[in-house]
This record gives structure tokens, C-alpha cells and sequence, in this order.
């Protein structure tokens, strides 16, 4: 059994990374035709030749190995957990037999990156062996990187606190795996820790990192998703009903990949429920597994039987993000007597609190957008604005979420924020309009000149 | 937010069935679909035992009988009056389409609206719970316009394919309609198969102001309507040749719902069933 540790936890001297980076050196010198090199590992998530990190790629496998291989990456899906953690484990195996080769240890395992560690003032910053030296002499360095570190709003954890496995915020309330889809390369509602912090961690790196045909070429996607792997075992382990899916359509549903041995290898989400009975095995440092229940037996679970949410308010046009601050006012725009308004979200004499999702559906775009910073009926001079914000977006795919291909229909991305706490807080402030609610949505940093969003509809979804 | 009361609201509403069975409903909007889907092999079937003995009528009757399973292919209606072939051309085609759409749409509805869950869903939760239905219906009467306009153009091609080529023989339709299913199996190993396949997934923003809705729905249908035929032309048009064959109709039924739900979209399987049918009715026209 191996064991993934902490990054930040390793002692003086320890040799993981250095080894790993002796291993991304040669597993680049293997050919791209080769499973087992890094070229194809890294396509396996995405691939688009066009893309500059690709450059030099050729000659590549058959475009039907490509399409049974590659691209394969799941987002805005419930299968995104699942697949990640497949994915991860060969290439896991992958690395490990390498460094053999090279006379290394034989128990070397993927360590993982925990920036959202907030007793440790480092540890939103990439760790220093993947950025220094910074040339190509490092195996764990890659050039374009935007930023090695992440702003603290990116990195919080609340997707912890979200119940349900699966959910997309309009049928039922968010999940915190994702919607329940079939092969979704992206398309479907980004799941609560997919949005935050993996989508979040991924674009404020960017560069490579910042789009999935380029993402898992930068050594650092590894320990990034070994520590979104991670969190899922922490979530299962909080308990309170966080359980796993136990439909057929997640359980048995086989991906296809390669061993260490370059042979052909599948996996279904049963078979990785359980990181101890991955491959050869293996546990997170300081994250004890086989407590609670994975999942219950029953065929449908209480999500299939709760109200679904409501919709409460949408543009009635489609919303282009720019440099600068984009003003949606939702519900506005309807003649006055049709007007959607948010009397059903703020109606006082509801007991509990609603359930109130704020959606950005069918968003199209090009290039790597910044992440956008969203708040709720900020007001025009300014001040603290701080008390409302609403959470971030961050479109980490959405250039190829843009166009049909195999893998998905080019309709766009889907992202929703759990607003509830900020709508109820608004209500009772005297400027609150049941007519309207004003999104603002700001770019966290420039934006490049060939990135471009644009957002097909922003909704408000409640109980 | 309080999630403890969340908790109770549901468990509350758990212990009724009959409120269970309600959201169940409001969660699966799609058995509209499914429901007119029944309601069309009803009419099919029904007509197949009712009809069972009268043939030659220019009806839907005609179409949709199959005169047994082993006799695949009959003679189109309107070579079966002798004084069709007197009628001037434009007036042969006029009943040609007037007799000849009403079967096709049917037709569509019992084949097309069962592959549907996802777009109807996208639509019925695009909107709010009072306008559900008028955002389904125009999502369906925008994907049968599309429809329409397909059956009315394979009509005029059926028909002056028969212009042309005059009455085939029973084993040259057999061989005919055979060939449409070789072609939708060699179809599903084109490299452009995986995209279209994709594209049934699309979702499309609706708005929820006014008639924009309906609008926005039915838009969302037209395009929907044309990404189904882009992946079904072929097995659909070999069974206009077959005449609408109605075991042929179910055993293509199955295939598609298959394909469409439990199938990845890369899976080759549906080439080998198409294969499978083509010999069928390869073998049945030799005997
Ligand atoms: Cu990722």
C-alpha cells in the first residue's frame, strides 16, 4: 500500500520530486506514439494540435486510437471524481516503473499539493522544485506559467460542505461530484469541487494549466489533482449523508486507459471507490479511509424525490464579459407586467431560508479567460465590496466546450454558485428590489487579447 | 443556510407515496414525449388489426400494414390503382404527400420522440413550472417542422424514383431497402459519426420573458429536429422504402433507443445491428 503524501510535509532530504522530475525527462523522450510517454499521458486528458504547447508532438497516434484514448478527461460530470482519480493511478504506475528503470526506489508514490492548508503560509504557492531552477533543465518546470500563486478566495473549501454527490442545481440542489451525465467531456453543471477549488487552481496558474488540452503537460496537474482526489476521501469521510452515487449508469460506467506496461487497461467508478483496492493501492497522509459507508443500497436515493428548484429570474439576452466590470440586471428587461421577479427568493414569510443558485449557462469563449469575480448588487460608489460577493467563475475549458467535436456538442459550459447566504443577507438591506438583481462580473486580472467569453444566459434558480 | 430544516421539509414529504409519485412527475417531464410516442404505435398497431385485410387503399392504412413479415417490401400505393398512371404528374404528387405525411409523422412520433429525455428536460428546467408544457410542446412542434420538411422531401424522392425506375420487382426493393441498412452500418464507422452523435447533447439558451419562450423552444426543436436526421436519415429512409414495414419499424426503434442511452458514443455495436438487419432482408428477398 502506498502511501501520497503531503508536498509541503516531505522531510529535508527526501527524494520524491527529485525523482519524479528525473521521470518526466524521460518519460518525454519516449515518443508520443508510446502510452507510456508524456505526451500521451497528457493528451489523454486533452489534445489539440493547433495549441502551441503541442508543437513538435508529431507523429501521433491513429485518429481512431486518438478518439478511444484521448480527450478523455470528464468535466461537468459526475464521473469527473472517478475518471481523475483512473487517470491518476496509471499514470501513478506509469512514473513508479519508470523511475525503476532509472535505479530508483520502488515504492515511489504521486505526493499531492494541499494549497487550501491554511497553517502553512506557503502553500498557495506552487512548490519551489517545480519552479526553480526555471529552465528546462528542471523536468518539473514548464514555461507560460501566469502566476505561481493562488489568491486566497480560490483555494477555500466549502464544496466540503455540500451533501448531495450529485446534483446540477436546477433539478436538485448542487452536488458536490457533479451532474449526473453520460461521457461528458464538459457540458453539463461543474460540479461544487470542480468549480472551486480545481477549476479556480487551474486558471490562476493557466498557461498550460489553464486549458485541459494542455493542462496535464505541466507537472504540477498532477499534485493538483492527487489533491482533489484527496478531497474527495475527506468529503466521504465527514459523513453526515455524503455518500457516493449508486446507480448502475456511475458505477459500471468503463473508462479506457494504459498500464505501465503500455498495455490497453480499463476501470469503472465500483472498482476505485475505494483508493485501497486501486492498482497496488494507496492512502492520503493524515486521511484515514474504510470508515463511513461509501454509498447506500437503495436504487434511488432521496435527491430523485426532492422538489426540484425553480427558476426565478434570467436575462433575456446573452452577456459578453470584457476588460472591464459587466453589469447583468436580471429580470429587468421583461415588459412590466411580465417582469420575472424575485418575490418567491425573498419571501419573508417562508420559514427556512431558500436554497437560491445563481446559473451562467451555454458560455462560449475563446482562448484562456482570467477568472471573473461575481457580486450581487454592488453598490455604484464603491466601498466595501467585500460583503457581496457571490463567489467565482473561472471557464477553465470553455474554449473547447465552444466547439462540437467528438467529445463534446461545442453547446458551452455550465457553472452555478450557491448564492443563498448573500441573497438572504441582501434582503434585509433597505436597497434590496424584489424586480431586480444587478450581477456584476469582473475579471480577476487582464485579460489576453485572444480570450473572449461570452455567457448564453445568467439565471437565478430557487426553492 | 439552515440545512437541518431542509432535511425535515423532505423527510416529511417522503413518508406520502402519492407526493413521491408527484415529484417523481415534475422530475421527468419527458413521459409527454414518451406518452405521444405510445399513442402513435397504438395508432400503428391498431391500424395493422383492423386493416389487416384491405390493402391497395392511397391511406396511412397502406403505409403502415406490413402484408407479413416475409413479403418485406410491397408495391407503393400509388402504383396499386390502374388509373393512377393517367393522372397528370402534379396531381400524383399532391397525393403522393397529402396521403403519404400523415404515416410519416406518426411515423417520427413513435420513433423519434422516445430519444428525446435530454433536450425535453433542458427545456421544461429552462423554464418556470407554470410554462413547462409550453416550452415542451414548442420544443416538439419545432422538431417536427423539421421532421416535415424531411418526410415531404423522401416522399418526392420515393416518388419519382418510382418515375423513373417504374415497379421494382420484390427481391430489387428488398436489395434496395437491404442496401439502406448496409449503408446506415458503414455510417457508423465514418469518422464524422462521433460529432453528429455529440450534438444530440446540445443545449441551447431559452428565454423565459413572453412569447420568446415559445419562440426560443420552438427554435431549440427545428435545430434538434435537424441534428436527429443528420444521425438517422439513413435507417429512416430505408424504412420509407421498406413501406413503413412495422416489425422492421420496432426492431429499428430498439437499435436507436439503445444507441442513444446505453451506448458510448464511440460504440460500434449499432454497425453490427444495422448489418444484422440489412441480411435479414437480404435473405428474406431471395425467398
Ligand atoms: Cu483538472
Amino acid at each position: 500500500m502506498k502511501e501520497r503524501k503531503n508536498v509541503y510535509l516531505l522531510p529535508a532530504g527526501d527524494t520524491t520530486l527529485a525523482w519524479y522530475s528525473k521521470a518526466v525527462v524521460e518519460m518525454k523522450k519516449r515518443p508520443t506514439t508510446d502510452p507510456t510517454s508524456w505526451n500521451y499521458q497528457a493528451a489523454m486528458h486533452g489534445f489539440n494540435a493547433s495549441l502551441s504547447f503541442w508543437r513538435g508532438a508529431a507523429p501521433l497516434p491513429s485518429q481512431t486510437e486518438q478518439n478511444q484514448y484521448w480527450n478523455q478527461c470528464q468535466h461537468g460530470s459526475w464521473f469527473f471524481l472517478p475518471w481523475h482519480r483512473m487517470y491518476l493511478a496509471y499514470f501513478e504506475q506509469i512514473v513508479a516503473a519508470t523511475i525503476v528503470k532509472l535505479g530508483g526506489p520502488a515504492d515511489w508514490a504521486l505526493p499531492y499539493w494541499n494549497y487550501s492548508d491554511t497553517s502553512n503560509p506557503n502553500a498557495r504557492t506552487i512548490p519551489p522544485a517545480f519552479t526553480n531552477p526555471n529552465n528546462a533543465t528542471n523536468g518539473l518546470w514548464i514555461t507560460g506559467r501566469v502566476s505561481d500563486t493562488i489568491p486566497p478566495r480560490y483555494v477555500t473549501l466549502g464544496a466540503l460542505n455540500t451533501i448531495p454527490y450529485t446534483g446540477d442545481g436546477r433539478t436538485s440542489p448542487l452536488g458536490f461530484g457533479g451532474p449526473e451525465t453520460g461521457f461528458s467531456h464538459s457540458g453539463g453543471t461543474h460540479g461544487q469541487l470542480e468549480s472551486l477549488p480545481h477549476d479556480m487552481v487551474h486558471v490562476a496558474i493557466g498557461g498550460a494549466m489553464g486549458d485541459p488540452r494542455t493542462a496535464a503537460l505541466d507537472p504540477i496537474f498532477w499534485l493538483h489533482h492527487a489533491n482533489i482526489d484527496r478531497l474527495w476521501q475527506v468529503w466521504l469521510n465527514m459523513a453526515g449523508g455524503r455518500i457516493n452515487p449508486n446507480k448502475s449508469s456511475w458505477l459500471d460506467y468503463n473508462f479506457y486507459f494504459h498500464n505501465a506496461a503500455g498495455q490497453s487497461a480499463q476501470f469503472t467508478s465500483k472498482q476505485v471507490e475505494d483508493t485501497r483496492q486501486v492498482l497496488s493501492g494507496y492512502t492520503y497522509q493524515g486521511v484515514p479511509v474504510g470508515g463511513p459507508t461509501l454509498r447506500t443500497a437503495n436504487a434511488l436515493q432521496n435527491a430523485d424525490f426532492s422538489t426540484p428548484l425553480e427558476i426565478t429570474a434570467a436575462t433575456n439576452q446573452g452577456v459578453t464579459l470584457g476588460s472591464a466590470k459587466t453589469v447583468a440586471h436580471l429580470g429587468l428587461n421583461a415588459s412590466p407586467q411580465k417582469a420575472v421577479n424575485l418575490a418567491a427568493t425573498t419571501n419573508s414569510a417562508v420559514s427556512k431560508p431558500a436554497l437560491t443558485i445563481l446559473h451562467f449557462e451555454n458560455v462560449t469563449g475563446k482562448g484562456v479567460p482570467p477568472i471573473y469575480d461575481v457580486y450581487l448588487n454592488e453598490p455604484q460608489n464603491g466601498g466595501d465590496k467585500e460583503s457581496y460577493y457571490a463567489g467565482s467563475v473561472s471557464f477553465f475549458g470553455v474554449e473547447e466546450a465552444s466547439t462540437p467535436s467528438v467529445h463534446q456538442s461545442g453547446s458551452g459550459q455550465h457553472y452555478a454558485l450557491d448564492i443563498s447566504d448573500l441573497v438572504n443577507k441582501l434582503r434585509s438591506s433597505p436597497n434590496w428590489k424584489d424586480q431586480q438583481l444587478d450581477v456584476s462580473i469582473e475579471p480577476s486580472r487582464a485579460v489576453d487579447a485572444d480570450a473572449s467569453v461570452n455567457i448564453g444566459r445568467i439565471s437565478v434558480y430557487s426553492e | 443556510m439552515s440545512a437541518d430544516a431542509g432535511v425535515a421539509a423532505n423527510s416529511n414529504s417522503f413518508s406520502f407515496p402519492a407526493e413521491k409519485m408527484r415529484m417523481l412527475i415534475i422530475k421527468h417531464p419527458e413521459w409527454w414525449a414518451w406518452f405521444l410516442s405510445l399513442f402513435a404505435w397504438v395508432l400503428i398497431v391498431g391500424n395493422l388489426f383492423t386493416n389487416a385485410h384491405q390493402t391497395g387503399h392511397l391511406s396511412m392504412i397502406t403505409y403502415c400494414t406490413p402484408r407479413g413479415i416475409v413479403k418485406v417490401l410491397g408495391h407503393s400505393p400509388f402504383e396499386l390503382h390502374a388509373v393512377w398512371k393517367e393522372e397528370p404528374v402534379s396531381s400524383r404528387i399532391l397525393t403522393t404527400i397529402r396521403t403519404g405525411l400523415l404515416p410519416w409523422m406518426i411515423m417520427v412520433v413513435a420513433m423519434m420522440f422516445p430519444l428525446l429525455n435530454e433536450p425535453i428536460k433542458h427545456v421544461a428546467f429552462s423554464v418556470k413550472r407554470k410554462d413547462m408544457d409550453l416550452g415542451i410542446g414548442g420544443f416538439l412542434i419545432g422538431y417536427i417542422i423539421t421532421w416535415t420538411a424531411v418526410g415531404v422531401m423522401f416522399l418526392l424522392l420515393s416518388f419519382f424514383l418510382n418515375l423513373i425506375i417504374g415497379d421494382l420487382s420484390h427481391f430489387a426493393s428488398a436489395l434496395i431497402t437491404a442496401s439502406g441498412f448496409l449503408l446506415a452500418a458503414v455510417f457508423i464507422w465514418h469518422p464524422g459519426r462521433p460529432i453528429k452523435m455529440t450534438k444530440c447533447g446540445q443545449t441551447a439558451p431559452i428565454r423565459i420573458q413572453g412569447w420568446h419562450l415559445f419562440l426560443d423552444s420552438l427554435f431549440y426543436g427545428v435545430k434538434m429536429g435537424f441534428n436527429c436526421f443528420n444521425t438517422c436519415w439513413v435507417p429512416m429512409a430505408a424504412l420509407v422504402l421498406a413501406h413503413h414495414n412495422i416489425p422492421l419499424m420496432f426492431i429499428v426503434t430498439a437499435v436507436i433507443i439503445h444507441d442513444r442511452y446505453l451506448l458510448p458514443h464511440t460504440s460500434k455495436f449499432t454497425g453490427y445491428a444495422w448489418m444484422v438487419v440489412a441480411a435479414t432482408l437480404f435473405i428474406i428477398g431471395i425467398l
